[in-house]
């Protein structure tokens, strides 16, 4: 309405929390001092972590799940999985998938790409479309910009992962101030609503990853003391083994082969559905249809948790190691926490009683806790939290390969983070000027048994006989637990360059040509943003008049009274829809339209408190 | 517990600084301070240089610096002197924190830590074994001996040793603790070198230990036929 100004302009930039999941992703963010789940552009709390290609253009979504099955060739989900890593890693993972993965010929660590139709597309691109989703949809919500993001990763998580989970942010238009691991996130969630102090576990079993995490929480410090977990290992891994048992029956049945994408596709579809169902039913059928024929058969919750039991029996390792490493006894826990979607199963949770020795907690809400976290860990950042302060540990060791093929360990898994390492280095040759270095992490003694993080070469080494100069290189891991490496030759305090080759596999060239695309597609982005303004412009229009409806048909002719509730609801229609122009031209209207009650409601005000003086 | 203060200079705006937590972060221009080169954990901690500290103070001092000094406190403030310089310095300063704090905490690592500051290197000492009970060494070598020749009756002849390692180790333990004490009351440059050649012993008796570990899933794997 034309005299009241909801001034939205000089607002501080909200920084949004993402949980980028294996099934599903969510953002939130933090309004007195509560988290709130964003709901998406698809009227959904959870954004199924999906990313599908119809000819020329990308769905991401229910929308993509639900060609999962019908493209599935052209279908991407778990991406996850392959996020940071190289297409040796992942043998086994890729006869699993139904859409195709190849190996990147020109990268040297043998990148993973992932084939749709003509186009190769790198995890991390895939990865960066889910995240633009979500902050699309903040941005609608929130109706602002905004371009800053926490985003949640398996704490046990490698450099290689992180750094490809970051550049997927920057990919999609996110500054990433800090990339938290997910356990801590739920902590965080959980602390902010129970105000406890103690020992606790988070046990977090994901659609792909799984991470244990033992904290202290205490008044308002969450100290992470252990971590541990098993980054291919989750949901996804109970519908695999659903679906082998359904494909061998299958097969030996009037079936045939099931080995094509789609049928393959259609029966994982079904082993998720049949898990999902466990969740609350004691018996569930199997069902599928392939190529006009019908699959069925019902299952007992006896076959049902037999069959997924091994699975979860992979967690039992990971949670010993990380309550030996906190040097804790499992009954001076004063909590359990359960995350992720799997845990809702009653087979998972008698497994977590059996090895901790008590209940699990289930009061906190599996699919969002971490979403949550990451919205107070982002508060936190923003300045407006002063109580929460997290301390974070470096999951894996980090070291250097050394003679014989051997692994040396610069920083012990589970230290906290930041923190640095330094290691002095000499040259082996007269007048040698260069150094190489091999960056590895992993807990095993072999350098091949662990994963390459990076090549490092040290350069401009001033010229002097063997053994002469000294190169301090120092490994700094920061609060995100990446690794930045810095040297100094000390005897003449010179900085050496430090070439670095970063394994998440792109190039700088690919990485400008990868940002320069998503310039192009900023047009795209421009239309968006204008939507947001138009928006925003109009919204305070809306809800004040709203307020003054019943004043206008009080003050105004009857005449005059309609057109303001006409000229309304034409602004209320228009904001229902995208187009910017009707949205601007309703809102001028209503605002012409009010003018005359606005002069009459100051005239009122003045009036009455004219009287009240008197 | 007598702490030790220096009293410093904002290293950005020259105000004096007092406190031990404020040393670290000046309250009139909200710059973190640098650590020096020849700061010790001790100092950061604003804490005597000896054996018995008082860990409940400690982790209290490492909340209270954290809750200022982590980097996340310095990710959006934009009224500070100098943003970048914040941002580096905190992380700097937090991982030196880090490194302390757990330091500190971890008796081993406070032994070996406190003991190279006083210029006794423990894994580097030569020479004199004399600490290194020779009996327990051994009794080691036959138990080893019994256990290749009869894999049957291993388990029976390690958790016999065991029991004996196990009583070594708790008496090497009390001993390195009494000169601990010694060193805190008396601050005598020769307590430390005994002190280091009980550290050497015990660390002795915890290698036979992991040796007994390894002979025992050796014999469960059947590795001895």
């Amino acid at each position: 309405m034309a005299l009241v100004q909801l001034g939205r302009k000089g607002r501080p930039e909200t920084i949004v929390g993402i949980d980028l999941g294996t099934t599903n992703s969510l953002v939130a963010y933090v309004e007195n001092g509560q988290p709130i789940v964003i709901t998406t552009t698809e009227g959904q709390r959870l954004l199924p972590s999906v990313v599908s290609f119809e000819d020329d253009s990308v769905k991401v979504g229910f929308a993509a799940r639900s060609r999962k099955i019908k493209d599935a060739q052209k279908t991407v989900f778990s991406v996850k999985r392959l996020l940071g890593r190289s297409y040796n890693d992942l043998k086994e993972v890729c006869q699993e998938l139904p859409y195709q993965l190849v190996k990147d010929e020109n990268s040297a660590d043998g990148l993973v790409r992932i084939k749709v139709g003509e186009r190769q597309f790198t995890a991390v691109e895939i990865s960066a479309m889910i995240l633009k989703e979500l902050k699309n949809a903040a941005e609608i919500a929130l109706g602002k910009t905004v371009s800053k993001a926490v985003i949640t990763v398996p704490a046990y998580f490698n450099d290689s992962q992180r750094q490809a989970t970051r550049l997927a942010g920057r990919f999609a238009g996110l500054d990433v101030m800090r990339i938290v691991n997910e356990p801590t996130a739920a902590a965080l969630a959980y602390g902010l609503a129970k105000k406890r102090n103690g020992l606790i576990a988070v046990y977090d079993l994901g659609g792909g990853t799984f991470d244990i995490s033992i904290l202290k929480l205490k008044d308002g410090i969450f100290e992470v003391l252990a971590t541990n977990g098993d980054t291919r290992l989750g949901g996804d891994d109970f519908d695999q083994a659903i679906a082998d048992v359904a494909i061998k029956e299958m097969e030996s049945s009037r079936f045939g082969k099931v080995d094509d994408p789609e049928s393959l596709a259609a029966v994982l579809a079904a082993a998720e559905n049949l898990k999902i169902r466990f969740g609350t039913e004691q018996a569930a059928e199997f069902s599928v249809s392939i190529k006009g024929k019908n699959y069925r058969r019902i299952w007992s919750k006896e076959e049902f948790e037999k069959t997924v039991l091994p699975v979860i029996e992979r967690t039992v390792e990971p949670c010993l190691n990380a309550l030996c490493d906190a040097d804790l006894d499992q009954n001076e826990l004063s909590d359990v926490i359960l995350v992720g979607g799997p845990t809702r199963l009653s087979v998972v949770q008698n497994k977590v009683e059996e090895i901790f020795g008590r209940r699990p907690n289930t009061s906190m809400h599996p699919d969002e806790v971490v979403a949550h976290g990451a919205a107070i860990q982002a508060d936190i950042l923003a300045g407006n939290n002063r109580e929460f302060q997290l301390l974070d540990v470096v999951p894996l060791s980090l070291g250097i390969e050394t003679y014989g093929g051997l692994m040396s360990t610069l920083i012990p898994r589970n230290t906290r983070i930041p923190t640095a390492a330094r290691e002095v280095f000499t040259t082996f040759a007269d007048n040698q000027t260069g150094v190489d270095l091999h960056v590895l992490q992993g807990e095993r003694e072999k350098v091949d048994d662990n994963r390459s993080l990076a090549f490092f070469k040290l350069k401009g080494i001033p010229p002097m006989p063997a053994r002469l100069p000294k190169i301090e290189v120092t490994f700094l891991v920061d609060a995100d637990g990446i690794l930045q490496v810095s040297a100094e030759e000390l005897r003449t305090g010179k900085q050496n360059a430090i070439e670095v080759k970063p394994s998440h596999g792109l190039s700088d060239e690919e990485i400008d040509r990868i940002l320069l695309e998503s310039a192009e597609n900023a047009e795209q982005d421009i239309h968006f943003r204008q939507l947001v303004e138009a928006r925003n412009h109009a919204e305070p229009i809306l809800i004040t008049t709203q307020k003054k409806l019943k004043d206008a048909y009080r003050l105004l002719s009857e005449q005059e009274a309609k057109l303001v509730e006409l000229q309304f609801k034409e602004l209320e229609t228009a904001l229902k829809q995208t187009d910017i122009i009707k949205i601007q031209r309703a809102a001028l209207s209503l605002d012409k339209a009010t003018e005359k009650l606005a002069e009459l409601l100051v005239k009122e005000a003045i009036q009455k408190a004219g009287e009240k003086n008197a | 517990m007598v702490k030790v203060f220096q009293t410093k200079n904002c290293k950005y705006c020259g105000k004096e600084l007092e406190e031990i937590y404020v040393q670290r972060f000046c309250e009139a221009c909200g710059m973190p301070q640098p650590v020096t080169k020849d700061e010790d954990y001790f100092q950061i901690f604003g804490i005597e240089r000896k054996f018995n500290i008082n860990l409940e103070e400690i982790e209290v001092t490492f909340y209270r610096l954290s809750r200022v000094l982590h980097p996340d406190k310095f990710s959006s403030s934009s009224n500070l002197p100098d943003v970048e310089e914040a941002k580096s310095v905190s992380l700097l300063l937090m991982s030196v924190l880090n490194q302390a704090f757990q330091t500190l905490v971890n008796r081993d690592k406070l032994r070996s830590y406190l003991l190279l500051l006083e210029g006794v290197d423990t894994k580097r000492l030569n020479g004199n074994h004399a600490s290194i009970p020779k009996e327990l060494a051994a009794a080691w070598f036959d138990t080893k001996d019994a256990v290749v020749e009869n894999p049957e009756g291993a388990e029976a002849v390690l958790a016999k040793f065991e029991h004996n390692l196990i009583k070594a180790l708790e008496v090497q333990e009390s001993q390195i603790m009494k000169f601990e004490d010694d060193y805190d009351r008396k601050r005598e440059q020769e307590v430390l070198n005994k002190l280091a050649h009980e550290i050497q012993a015990k660390a002795f008796l915890k290698s036979i230990s992991r040796d007994v570990q390894k002979f025992r899933d050796r014999t469960k794997k059947g590795l001895w036929h």
